[in-house]
Order: C-alpha cells, then structure tokens, then sequence
C-alpha cells in the first residue's frame, strides 16, 4: 500500500540559487502534489518606488540582478510614454544591445544551471565560462558586470562610440564558434537529450489557461513574443528586420532549452543589425516636469513578458508603480509539470521554466 | 452590506470581462491603487494585438468576485492585492507574499504605518566557538 | 589540528534571504572557471552538516528570518558569517523596507563584509581569503576581530522627500563656500 511523504524542496537548497518552498507530496518517487510558498524574497520594492520618478530607475534595476537591464527599460518606457518623451534613434539602438545583451548572458546562465541540475557539470563550466565573454562587454560599456545603470528617463546615460562596437563585434565571433558548439550539444548529446525529453510536459491549453509567457509557453505551442508583434513597438524592434518567434510543438524541458538556444542565435543578429544602423547623435532627450498621468509598458524580458504599470500625480515623487515579472505568471505552471513525475526530475523541470523568485516576489 | 452604486459597477465590470473572455482575450494583469477611501482595480487584457483596460472601485473592504472561473491565470495576482492592498476579493487567499503574524497589513495603502521589523531573535545565536 | 584541514579547504554554504540575485550569480560565477575558487579547495555543497563558512546575500526579509536562525544553528562550528553585497551588508537599498530586517547583521553576528553592488568575484576572493585569515588566527590562539551584530533600530525609518532633499542641498552648499574660505578641514558633505 501506497503512502504518502511530504518532501520539502527549499528556501535552501543547492541546485535553485533562489528561496523558494515547494511542498511535494511523495508516493514512492512519484509526485503527486506540489504546493508552492512564495514570499520568501518580497523586499516591498513597490512601496520603494513611491519615490523619485528619476530614481526609480536604479531601484527597478534591483529588482532582479539577471534581468535588471530589462527592468529598468520597461519602467523608463512607461514613465516617457507618460510623459510624452521620445528618446533618440541613438539610444533606442543603446537600449536594444545592452537589453539583447542581457538576454545572452541570462540564457547562458539557465542553460549552465539545467546541465548542473542534471549533473553534467563539465557543460555547467563550459556555459559560464562563455558567459564571462559578455560580462566583460557589459563591464566594458558599462561599468559594472551586473546592474549595468545605461538607462535614464529619457534615454541612456552611456555612449557606445566605434571602438567599443568593435569589441562587441569581436566578442559576437568569439561566440558563433561556442553557441555552435553548444547548439550541438543540445540537440544530439546522448546525456543531455535522454535525461530532459518527455519530462515536464506542458500541453498548449493549459499553457494558455494558466497564463505561460516566455520561452515556457513558446515551447508548448504558443506563438507569442513580444519583439516581433509590432502592434506594440518598444525600444529600436520597430527599425530591425521582424523575425518569427521560436515556437516548438513538444512542450518538454528539452524543448523549452531548445527554445532558448534558437534565441540566443537571434541575439547575435539583432546586436549586428543594431550596430549597423547606429548614426550620430545624442544619446538622452530632455525631460523637463514631473509625470502626470497613467501608462502600462511590456517587455519581453528573457524569461517572458514583462509589464509595468506606472501612475504620476504630477508631483516628482511616483504615486503607483506595478510589476508583473514573467516568472510570476509561469510558477502556476509547475504544478501540472510536476504531477506524475520522479523525483529526481524535480531540480531539472522547475530550473527549465527559469525561475526568477526575486522577480516573482519583488 | 451591500451598496447599489458599487453592486451596479461590479456587475458592469463583470459584464465587461465575460466578453472579454468570450472573445477570446488573454488575460495579462491586473493592477490594484489606492485612491484614498476606495481602491481602483484595473484589469489588463490583450485581444488581437491591443491592449484594454476594464477599470472598477470599490470602496476599501468591499468584497468582490473573483476572475478566476474564467481567467485561472489571475489567482496569483489577485492573492497579492488582498495581501498587498488588504483588498477583499472572494476565494482568494491571504499570505502569498506577506508573513502571517508579522503585523505586517496592506502596505501599499497610503495611510500604511510602516512597521520597521525588530531584528532582535527571540534569543541571540551562540557565538561561534573558537576549538572543536 | 581541525582548523588547519578547515583552512585548507573550506566548505561554503550559500543562503540567499531575499536579494535581487546579482551577488549570488556572482558567488555563483566564483566557482566557475576564469575565477575558479575550487581550486583553493572551496566548494559549495548544499548541507548546513558539511559548511564551514556561511555565506549569504540579502538584506534578511521576514519570511527567511527563521529559516536563516535554523541554518546558523544547523550548523557545526566553527564557523563563519560571509556577508556577500550591499543588502547583506547594510540593507541598501531595501533598508527602508517594510518587510526586510536591514542588512544580515541585524539577525546574526557577521564576520566578513563584501561591499559591492553586484560584489565582484575578485571582492568575494578577498573576503574568503579574509576569512580564513581570521580562522587561522583562532587556530593559533591569537585575538581575531570579533564578529559584529547590530541592532535594526540603529538606522533611523526615512521617507524621501524631494522638496526637503534639494532645500538641505542648497543650505550645505552654502554652508560650504564660507568653510572652504576660512580653510576648515570639516566641509559638510553633501547629498548625492
């Protein structure tokens, strides 16, 4: 006879870098329940960001260190469309290379901790180690290797003149050799493919039910990326060439991975094309007075969607600030993942959706 | 106790959101602000490529129904809006993001009294020995 | 005898009590190659059983407040508290916070501070070098510097208040061109 153990996962734990509890309910190593308990990384960032509508950007960087780029794009987004300011072509071009940036380095991360979570950890090297390639871009554009501050209400508050475009492109060569090494890898690896296909399927109607975004619902069939719908142009996506969203039919880890991997390729093109168009020019237009009125503004982060919702009263300080991160609407995601499977698939399924608990919790 | 006004906005704005979900919109979030005395919710649909908004108030511990008979993607969000804005809505759980018992209520209203946490354990960790 | 094994090869474990993740990606990346701490015999194994040196990110929120006491306890010592970043060393820029305790030190006596907002891997090198500095002082027997704990009422509740900021800014400024004149040493600092 069947009895049921209740085995906790979290706040601490090696594999998540990140506090989140989840409560599994065992029979014989097969799940059969999963409760997730978050609010382990609420910091109240909403309430901080009744604060200084200019400041406000460094506190929305701070929301997650991986994504902060993406954070801060979306809030300054919001509050010029409030204002009715219109950055310059320049720093549209700015933003989207630092924001595809950060795209390369966060996937690069979740790939790295997937393999570790698997116990391949020669691949989980291999990934940082290429990682370091694009934070030394980003420290050398920016300053600093995480928390990159390049955006200003009004446009960016650093150049990236001819020199630091050539080592950019230096860097992207470094990394055509290593990503078609790793696509390999991905899609034929003996280890790789047998441990993550079939595990932690996601069906495309309870993708769309439970609200999935991201490379999580663009593995399960839903075709939706913010970038290449252009009812919703933001940062430089409406100058470059539209291109389709990855989107895989088999809504397994494996394919949310495989996902992954195609965008980092589309990464590569964007920077180039980004390069290619940049002319001379300023890089921030002028923002004079205080924001009065109400703007919703989405990104899409690497994780997923991104939507903030800013609200100014006409007073410097920001009267309502709304975060909704991608990893918010994907946790309800994990339970139907979850149900019927091993438990020790559990680390590799729930680091595939990319969970961001300092996203979620703000 | 019920109040006319409020009933009559909560159907409309119900009405609203069953057409929204008749045609097949997604559901992307739904924002709760404090307009002193009453709260504002403003739901945030996505329907072939554009944005629409629904908007209700309701006066501070009104309690209204839920979305998530059509919208199950809304449970989390509205979770936090009782917690966060100590809204009243039905069937939605408290303590997603706050601790229970940390004397923590609504802080994202305007009037919240910002309780600074006491740090002191109940009783200070041994110090770290200095031989095994 | 066991101290010395202990710094010869330090086993951390790693706790993240609420931060926005920058300095545990960091942490993270010190393990990896081009910084490559594994080769100084640390590792990051996940057991509160096996770790020397507790290092956390963070400023501490209330729900891993408990969490956090029980890891400290569940540990062996001797030990060390690695206090890794700005919010676990102060609370910056969550110190204001309802739902954060201000900085890991409010909650446990930290040994080492690593400032940095995300703290780089060099920085976090050094604080581990410190750190078994400090251990090899125990282990002689020689006074080490005590770990510090403090109170979280000591930093006082602020609200930001843009008309009352730029009108202290302008008065320090003025203050300043008269002390600048006579030569004083102590100029008031001004806000950044």
């Amino acid at each position: 006879m069947a009895r049921t153990t209740v085995v906790p996962f979290g706040p601490q734990h090696p594999v998540l870098v990140e506090p989140i509890h989840l409560r599994f309910e065992v029979e014989e190593e097969v799940v059969k329940g999963v409760t997730p308990v978050i609010g382990y990384n609420h910091r109240g960032i909403e309430k901080l960001m009744e604060n200084d509508f200019k400041k406000n950007v460094f506190i929305s960087e701070r929301v997650c260190g991986i994504c902060s780029h993406q954070h801060s794009t979306a809030y300054s987004q919001a509050v010029e469309r409030v204002m009715g300011v219109t950055p310059p072509d320049r720093a549209l071009l700015i933003r989207t290379i630092m924001f595809e940036l950060n795209r390369i380095h966060s996937h690069l991360l979740i790939i790295g901790l997937e393999a570790d979570s698997i116990g391949y950890e020669n691949m989980f090297m291999q990934c940082w180690r290429d990682r370091e390639i694009v934070m030394r871009l980003v420290e050398m554009v920016s300053g600093n290797r995480v928390h990159y501050s390049m955006n200003q209400v009004g446009g960016v508050r650093r150049d990236i003149d001819d020199a630091k475009q050539k080592e950019i492109e230096a860097g992207l060569k470094r990394f055509e050799e290593r990503f078609a090494d790793l696509d390999n890898i991905m899609r034929h690896d003996a280890t790789w493919t047998a441990r993550l296909k079939g595990i932690g399927v996601l069906p495309r109607k309870l993708a769309l039910d439970l609200g999935a975004v991201g490379p999580v619902a663009r593995a399960s069939g839903v075709d939706y990326d913010i970038r290449s719908t252009r009812a919703h142009p933001y940062a430089a996506y409406h100058m470059l060439k539209s291109f389709k969203p990855v989107v895989r039919e088999e809504g397994d880890v494996w394919a949310r991975m495989i996902v992954r991997m195609d965008e980092l390729w589309i990464c590569l093109d964007i920077i180039r094309e980004c390069m290619g168009l940049m002319k001379d020019g300023p890089i921030t237009a002028e923002v004079k007075g205080n924001p009065n009125g109400q703007a919703w503004s989405r990104v899409e982060a690497s994780r997923g969607e991104l939507v903030y919702f800013v609200k100014g009263n006409g007073k410097p300080v920001m009267d309502r600030v709304k975060i909704r991160t991608p990893t918010f609407s994907n946790i309800p995601s994990l339970g139907p993942m979850l149900m019927g499977c091993q438990v020790a698939d559990i680390p590799p399924i729930v680091t595939a959706i990319d969970p961001c608990i300092c996203c979620t919790d703000r | 106790m019920a109040d006319e006004a409020t009933e009559g906005a909560i159907k409309a704005c119900r009405a609203e959101i069953e057409a929204m979900h008749t045609a097949g919109a997604r559901f992307v979030v739904l924002a709760g602000l404090d307009l002193i005395g009453k709260l504002e919710i403003i739901y945030l649909f996505q329907h072939e490529g554009q944005l629409k908004e629904v908007k209700l108030q309701v006066p501070y511990d009104y309690q209204f129904p839920s979305i998530t008979d059509l919208f199950p993607s809304a449970n989390f969000v509205e979770r936090e809006t009782v917690d966060l804005l100590g809204a009243k809505i039905e069937g939605a759980a408290p303590f997603l993001e706050l601790t229970e018992g940390s004397g923590i209520v609504a802080p994202l209203r305007k009037n919240a009294v910002n309780p600074r946490p006491s740090g002191k354990p109940a009783t200070p960790p041994a110090a770290p020995k200095e031989a095994m | 005898m066991a101290l010395k094994s202990l710094i010869k090869s330090p086993w951390i474990l790693h706790f993240d009590t609420g931060s926005c993740n920058g300095c545990d990606i960091e942490i993270f990346a010190t393990l990896t190659p081009l910084y490559d701490v594994e080769r100084f015999g640390i590792l990051n194994r996940g057991n509160p059983k096996h770790a020397d040196v507790l290092v956390l990110t963070g400023p501490v929120t209330q729900k891993t407040r408990s969490r956090l006491l029980n890891l400290y306890e569940m540990m062996p010592g001797p030990k060390l508290v690695m206090a890794v970043g700005d919010c676990a060393c102060s609370g910056a820029p969550f110190v204001n916070a309802y739902n954060t305790m201000g900085g890991v030190d409010t909650v446990l006596p930290v040994d080492i501070y690593v400032p940095g907002c995300a703290a780089r891997p060099e920085a976090v090198i050094d604080g581990v070098v410190k750190a078994l500095e400090k251990l090899g002082k125990l282990a002689a027997g020689e006074p080490a510097p005590p770990a510090h704990m403090r109170e979280a009422g000591d930093i006082p509740l602020e609200v930001y208040d843009p008309e009352a900021a730029a009108a202290k800014a302008k008065a320090a400024t003025a203050a300043a061109k008269p002390a600048a004149a006579k030569g004083a040493k102590d100029a008031p600092k001004e806000e950044v």
